[in-house]
């Protein structure tokens, strides 16, 4: 027997990020856009998943894939009567989906028969920042009554990601949230991030949310022909 | 929780590594993070037991290095390496920093056992 060191220098994540490339090569392959919704629990998700569904009948056709760390299905079954096609996955106790939970919810998708895909992640701020998935675009969903403070707290998952929706801005007069203060910190981790400040519960600022949907959806189904 | 997909990332890493080298055995593993990641060394080690199992990496020693954040002021954009919970940048005192290195978690090496000379 012989004993002996061998030196590996290899990232763990680097097999979720093989992964995740060839999701986004399959979503390519079927036309679809893909993206990954990331939030604190609360924040709004579900709300804006339905709204987008709800937004776009009859122009875009939705899938999506809903995570929960238990089996409650809610969050999938409010999809579903969005008018979406939707997939729950139960993450079984883990905080954040990765690259292979999603490989095998398309698996059980209908990719040809969806042009845009949304996955909503596991509630949290910190854990789904690490793992891609092979989505098109990371969105952070915040919203006014976490404070004002969040980018300063979560920098790694501000400053990964492509998109902002500030959500429930109809209760800005009722809660402690500094626009500028929260707009400096994203500025100083994501300097010119594309910002969504709405209401899912109003409807305030929603048209710019879906007018940006919509020419994503295009142009990456434009590029995968 | 997130330990438990880090752990099998690693366990599959040192897998592929052994057998690549025709080893019969993992003796220890070293695995490098850094302080600002959010892994838990001791969640780290209690899932390595377990997810390890029946492979060739039983029983093998798991040993963490640990490296030191860089970090990033914002007000003055001096880089500098944070230490302990001080977090205030040396130069201007802000505490308006953000990590800019050290999300790494890597396997640096593995000790195996091998049947030939």
């Amino acid at each position: 027997m012989t004993v002996k060191t061998i030196q590996v220098s290899q990232n763990v994540l680097s097999a979720n990020r093989e992964i995740a490339e060839n999701n986004l090569a399959r979503l390519n392959a079927a036309g679809v856009t893909a993206l990954n919704l990331m939030a604190s629990p609360g924040a709004g998700k579900t709300s804006l998943v339905e709204r987008t569904i709800q937004g776009f009948a009859g122009r875009l056709r939705i899938g999506m894939i809903n995570s929960d760390t238990s089996p409650a299905a809610m969050d999938a079954q409010r999809a579903e009567w969005a008018g979406a096609v939707a997939i729950h996955l139960n993450t079984a106790g883990r905080c954040h989906l990765d690259a292979g939970m999603v490989g095998d919810a398309l698996d059980s998708l209908p990719l040809r028969d969806i042009d845009l895909l949304l996955i909503e992640n596991i509630g949290n701020l910190v854990c789904p920042a690490s793992w891609q998935l092979g989505s098109h675009w990371n969105v952070l969903i915040a919203s006014t009554p976490e404070g004002d403070d969040k980018p300063y707290k979560y920098p790694r998952m501000y400053s990964g990601v492509d998109a902002l929706v500030i959500n429930k801005i109809d209760l800005l007069p009722y809660v402690s949230f500094d626009p500028d203060c929260f707009t400096r910190g994203v500025e100083a981790l994501n300097y010119g991030l594309t910002t969504f400040p709405l209401s899912c519960r109003s409807g305030a600022g929603l048209d710019r949310w879906f007018e940006w949907i919509a020419s994503i959806a295009v142009r990456e189904t434009a590029m995968a022909q | 929780m997130h330990e438990l997909s880090v752990v099998e990332g690693i366990r599959e890493i040192a897998l592929h590594y052994a057998r690549s080298a025709r080893a019969s055995r993992i003796l220890s593993i070293r695995v490098v993070i850094a302080d600002s990641s959010s892994y838990l060394e001791d969640a780290l080690a209690m899932f390595w037991d377990e997810v390890c199992g029946a492979t060739e990496a039983a029983g093998a020693r798991f040993d963490v290095v640990r490296i030191p954040e860089e970090l990033l002021c914002l007000e003055c954009l001096m880089s500098f390496v944070g230490g302990g919970n001080d977090h205030r940048c040396p130069e201007c005192g802000s505490e308006w920093v953000k990590p800019i290195e050290g999300q790494d978690c890597y396997v640096e090496s593995i000790e195996v056992e091998t049947a030939g000379g």
